[in-house]
Formats: C-alpha cells, structure tokens, sequence
C-alpha cells in the first residue's frame, strides 16, 4: 500500500474517531452532562492533516474548534471532555498552547514562540489556527507583520468555513479571499481545498517543510464546510438556507473519504463498522471516567494561580 | 561614591539580567538605537544585540502577545510600554491571557513576562501621558503589581521581579526617572517584592503610600517630625498582593492611617486597604482611615494638574483631621 494511501486511512480512523467523538460530547451537552461544545464536523480533513504532519516537538496553537487535532497530540477524550466540562485538568495535555478562546489573540502567542525558536536556533516551527472572522482583528495583521519582518518559521492556517458565528464572509471582509491579505506582508499564501484529506494532508507536508527549510512564514486558506452548528449553544438554521446546508452535507469530508477508501478496498462496510465500535468503546470508557469523577479540588486547583502564593 | 537616577538604576538591572540568563529578551517601541523614550534601555541594544532587544513594531497590543508567545517557549520577556497610557490596547492579552495562564493550564505553562511602563503626572506631559491607572491591574488575580519609589529599590525590585515565575505589571514613576539621584555604594538583592518597606518608624499615625507620591510623604514624615510627631511611613512596594501583615502591625501599635496615592479616589488600592483597616481593627481605631487621593476624574492637561493631584498642603490637612480626632 503506498505512503499516501497508509496516511488517508490512518486519517480516516481519526476523522471518524472525532466525529463519534463530537456526537457524544453534543448529546452530554444536551442531557447537562457537559457545558457549550463547539463542533468540528465538516472541517476534519483539515484538522486531521495538521495532526497527521506537524512535528510532535514543533509548537501548535489551537482555537476552539481544533478537537480533531488535540486528539492527535495526545488529549484523550476524557480531556476534552474535562476541558468542556468545566475542569482546568482538560488542559494538562502535552506541550502546546492551549485553545484559545478569544478571537485572533493566539495568533500573536504563535508568532512569540516561533521567534524563540528562531533565536535559539532550533529547527521547531509553530503553527497557528484561526477562522475566517478572526482575520478581522488586528491581531491576525500584527502577527502578519512581525513575522514577516522577521522571517519566521510560521504556518498560519485559516479554517474558513464560511461564517463566524452567524456572520458570511461576504459580510465579515471587504477581501473574501483571505489568503490575498498575506500580500501586503510580502509573506506567501495559498488558497485550498479543506474538505479532502489527501489535498490537506499533501499541502500541509509540503508547506510545513517549506516553513523549516527556509524559516519563513507561510500562510494557507483552506476552505472547509461547518456541518455544525457555531457551538451547541447556536442555531445555524437561523442563518444558512436549507439549500446551502443540504449543499455542504452532501460535500461532507467524511463520506467523501470512506467512499475513497471503499473503491481501494481498504475499508469494507464490515470494517467499518468494527471499527466505529473499537471508537465508541474508548469514548464510552473516557465518559464513564468522566462522570463518576469526584477528584477536583478547588485548594488544589487555586494553588496553581501564581507560582509563589502570595500572602493573605 | 557614585549617584544614580532610577532610569539609570533600572538600565543596570536590566544590564545585569541580559548579562546573567541568556533567556532575557527586552522588547518595545524605540528600546534599541533611541534607548527608550527615558533612555532606560539606552545602550542595551548595542551591547545584546538586536535579536535580544527588539525595537519592536508599534503595537501594544502585538508587544503583549509576542511576549506571551515568547515565555510560554521558554524566553523571559521584559516587555516596555511607553507609558501607561498607551498600554491599553494590550489589555485584553494581559488579562484574558498572562493572569490566566499559568492556572488555566494548571502550571503546565506560564507567562513569567515582566510589562515595565512610565506612570504618573508631574512631568507637564501631553494627555495620556501621566496616568495613574495602578488600580486596573491590581484588580487582576494572577498579576503581581509592583512599583519602586527610589533607584535603589528600582534596582532591587527588578530583579527580584526577574526571580519571580509570575507576570508582573512593572511600574515605574515617570517623575522620579530623571530627578534627584541616590547615592548608592553597593547594589544588591535584599528585597522581597510580598513585603512593603517601613521607612520611618513612628507612633503617632501611619502613612501609606507608593511610587511618585512616596517623595511628598517623605516631606511630610520630616516635617511632623520637626513638630515632634512621628508617623510611620510605609512604601506599599507591591500593589498586588498587598502585604497587609506589615500594615495591620503598623496600625495596630499608631491607630489612626491616611494612604496617598496619585490615582483616581474611587474603587483603588486605596480604598482596598482603607477597607481591609476598618475590617480588621475596627475596635483599634481611634480616627476613621482616610485617603488622599486624585479627585474622582481624568487627569486634566497639564495646567490643572497642580489642582488635581494630591500635594503636601492636601496631604497634611487630611492627616490634621486624623490626628485631631478624639474617640
């Protein structure tokens, strides 16, 4: 079986993996088992691809809507949930940055870790995430401008599902081709198709290597569907047409994918279904984890506000 | 014997710190070439070289997040604002990102960054120039809040801010940058930025204060003392967390307090230890705990600001009303 193809299925496993997940996670936010959950269905060929070719030691910074990706880099669901539930102990994953959750502000925490690879000279690069609105703030051009300045090693990857919460992109840019406002920091960008893995997985080798190589920032617009709603809190009937849903539904990466992977005879129906079954076990296990928790401690957690307590 | 200015006091910490961890990263608008706007970085960058003091794009808010960015790989920023007044477009990364960090992330990661900035009036300063918003970032949990009030204690201070893994709001008093110099024979470290700093023991009253308005209160110690009243004078040093040790001991043994500060007179550090004082020796006092602060109003451009800031006349008819009360 070629590379590339070992990759899709591998990637598959993932997609479906943070798809069972998202299923699960939005049910415990209906039954109040957990908080607001925003959802990643539609757009993991995207994340799955940074999870299958950003270097375990390099530097990611997520936003809220990367579960797919966490999951490659070492969060189990039993983090996720913790970390949607209402519990710190969600965040002590691995070594990168944890999600961030007000718009654009990490992108400039990116920047700040890529110029301390770059001084120290190591061959580590970070790569940031971001949705199409967060492109509005000034904090998106701010890092724009200082890593390019500076020639740093940087992926800025814009997931752009088309809206922001309930805005279109038609009424959130002046310059709806995103990856055109990388020009006037003389840093180069690519616009792309987020919906298929191979597509996503490909490019983001290449640019990934491309960024260590040459210690320059790049940056890529991936055009991805959200199947979701913004979170679980949000209605997005109240703002796309029943034409356009059932038109992103019918693009879903998921299905696309497990049709590929069906015509090469890598995954039979059969397969399949085991395999959603093995998933669903490590996710139900993780749940009941979850539930039956009683270990947080709020002494414990208030030790960690400063490094040395101060006095009284 | 040598005199130093606390801009060149804060110059040499700043020395010695890129000198000794190679983690030291300084960076802000004009730091290199120009030295900074007080000249308190002034050869830095000719000495470490441009990598390590960044003349940074303008742009508060991008100093803050690089900075973050920067510690949370491992790098220990010391970041300048050019004044106080402009370092509000990088609140939201202060306060939604460096207090929380090193708790969201349950210690995992942290931002031990280090934000210098110029406060305070007295220096007939354009608008925006001369602000005393201490207030805001001592409402932070997860900041500490510091200030110096001599270049001695600069010195120490910064250093010793260094030492700490917590985000620090560093604020220096843009008046005592350049005015009368200390002399200073050895420096050293013998500061500890939980504990504020009694500079006059004393019976009668005790006087809190930081920063700028530390110069007025030493007048006036000196000048009671002439007419055989003793207060007892304490620099806060730290405006969060506030060593309320030292100061319940000193109220607890003189009963009567007035706090100065130059910042607006609602809602401050000042009125958070008025409040701690009359909940923990309510039954001590012998005169109600005042402050004397600036009116509850935006600093005025620089002619009215005589009018607007607390000054010795101000001060001592406040703490003439203390003295003279009778339980």
């Amino acid at each position: 079986m070629p590379e590339s193809m070992n990759d899709l299925l591998s990637g598959y496993k993932w997609m479906l993996f943070s798809r069972l997940l998202e299923e699960k996670m939005v049910s415990m936010q209906r039954h109040g088992e957990i908080g607001t959950y925003p959802g990643s269905k539609g757009q993991e060929a995207l994340y799955v691809g940074i999870g299958l070719k950003l270097g375990q030691k390099d530097c990611y910074a997520p936003y809220y809507r990367d579960q797919p990706t966490l999951l490659m880099r070492g969060y189990r669901p039993l983090d996720l949930m913790r970390l949607w539930g209402g519990d710190e102990r969600g965040n002590q994953v691995g070594h990168d940055f944890p999600i961030s959750i007000p718009i654009a502000t990490h992108i400039l925490h990116a920047a700040g870790a890529a110029y301390a690879f770059k001084i120290k000279k190591t061959k580590e690069i970070a790569l940031v995430t971001l949705g199409d609105g967060a492109t509005s703030k000034g904090d998106f051009y701010e890092a724009l401008n200082f890593s390019g300045l500076y020639d740093l090693p940087i992926l800025f990857v814009i997931n752009n599902n088309r809206y922001a919460i309930s805005v279109p992109l038609e009424k959130q840019s002046s310059q709806i081709d995103l990856y055109k406002k990388a020009d006037s920091f003389d840093i180069e960008s690519h616009q792309l198709d987020g919906l298929c893995l191979k597509n996503t997985s490909e490019s983001l080798e290449h640019y990934i290597n491309q960024v260590r190589s040459r210690s320059r920032p790049i940056l890529l617009e991936y055009k991805t569907h959200r199947l979701c709603d913004h979170t679980t809190s949000d209605d997005a009937k109240r703002y796309k047409s029943k034409t356009i849903i059932e038109k992103e539904i019918a693009e879903d990466p998921l299905v696309k994918l497990r049709n590929t992977l069906r015509e090469h005879q890598l995954l039979n129906d059969h397969q399949n279904k085991l395999l959603k079954e093995e998933l669903n076990e490590t996710i139900q296990a993780d749940y009941v984890q979850f539930i039956n928790d009683s270990t947080l401690n709020y002494a414990d957690a208030k030790s960690h506000l400063y490094a040395e307590l101060p006095m009284k | 014997m040598t005199h130093y200015s606390m801009a060149q006091t804060i110059n040499l910490a700043l020395d010695s710190l890129l000198s000794e961890d190679q983690r030291t990263i300084l960076i802000g608008e004009d730091i290199g070439l120009n030295g900074g706007v007080f000249r308190v970085t002034s050869q830095l960058m000719e000495k470490f070289g441009e990598e390590r003091v960044i003349d940074s794009p303008l742009a508060e808010n991008m100093i803050a997040g690089l900075s973050i960015g920067m510690a949370m790989q491992g790098l220990k920023p010391i970041a300048e604002f050019q004044f106080l007044g402009f370092i509000y477009p990088a609140l939201e990364q202060i306060i939604s990102h460096v207090s929380k960090m090193r708790y969201r992330t349950l210690s995992r990661l942290s931002c031990p960054i280090i934000f210098r900035t110029p406060y305070g009036g007295g220096l007939n300063a354009p608008e925006h120039h001369s602000e005393s918003t201490e207030g805001l970032f001592a409402q932070i949990p997860g900041l500490r809040v510091l200030t110096p009030s001599t270049p001695a204690k600069a010195y120490s201070l910064m250093r010793a801010a260094f030492q700490s893994n917590d985000p620090v709001i560093f604020l220096e008093p843009t008046k005592l940058y350049h005015a009368s110099k200390q002399e200073i024979t050895t420096f050293n470290d013998n500061i500890n930025i939980n504990t504020a700093s009694i500079e006059n023991t004393g019976q009668h009253l005790t006087l809190i204060s930081w920063g700028p308005m530390m110069v007025e209160s030493r007048k006036i110690v000196s000048a009671y003392r002439e007419h055989g009243i003793h207060i007892e004078l304490i620099d806060l040093v730290s405006l969060q967390p506030i060593d309320y040790d030292t100061i319940i001991n000193s109220v607890l043994k003189t009963r009567r307090c007035v706090i100065v500060s130059e910042a607006a007179n609602t809602v401050g550090v000042a009125s958070e230890i008025a409040y701690t004082i009359q909940e923990k020796l309510f039954n001590h006092l012998i005169a109600p705990v005042k402050r004397v602060n600036a009116d509850h109003h935006v600093i005025p451009y620089y002619k009215l600001e005589s009018m607007y800031r607390p000054n010795i006349n101000k001060i001592s008819k406040v703490i003439n009303q203390v003295l003279a009360w009778k339980n």
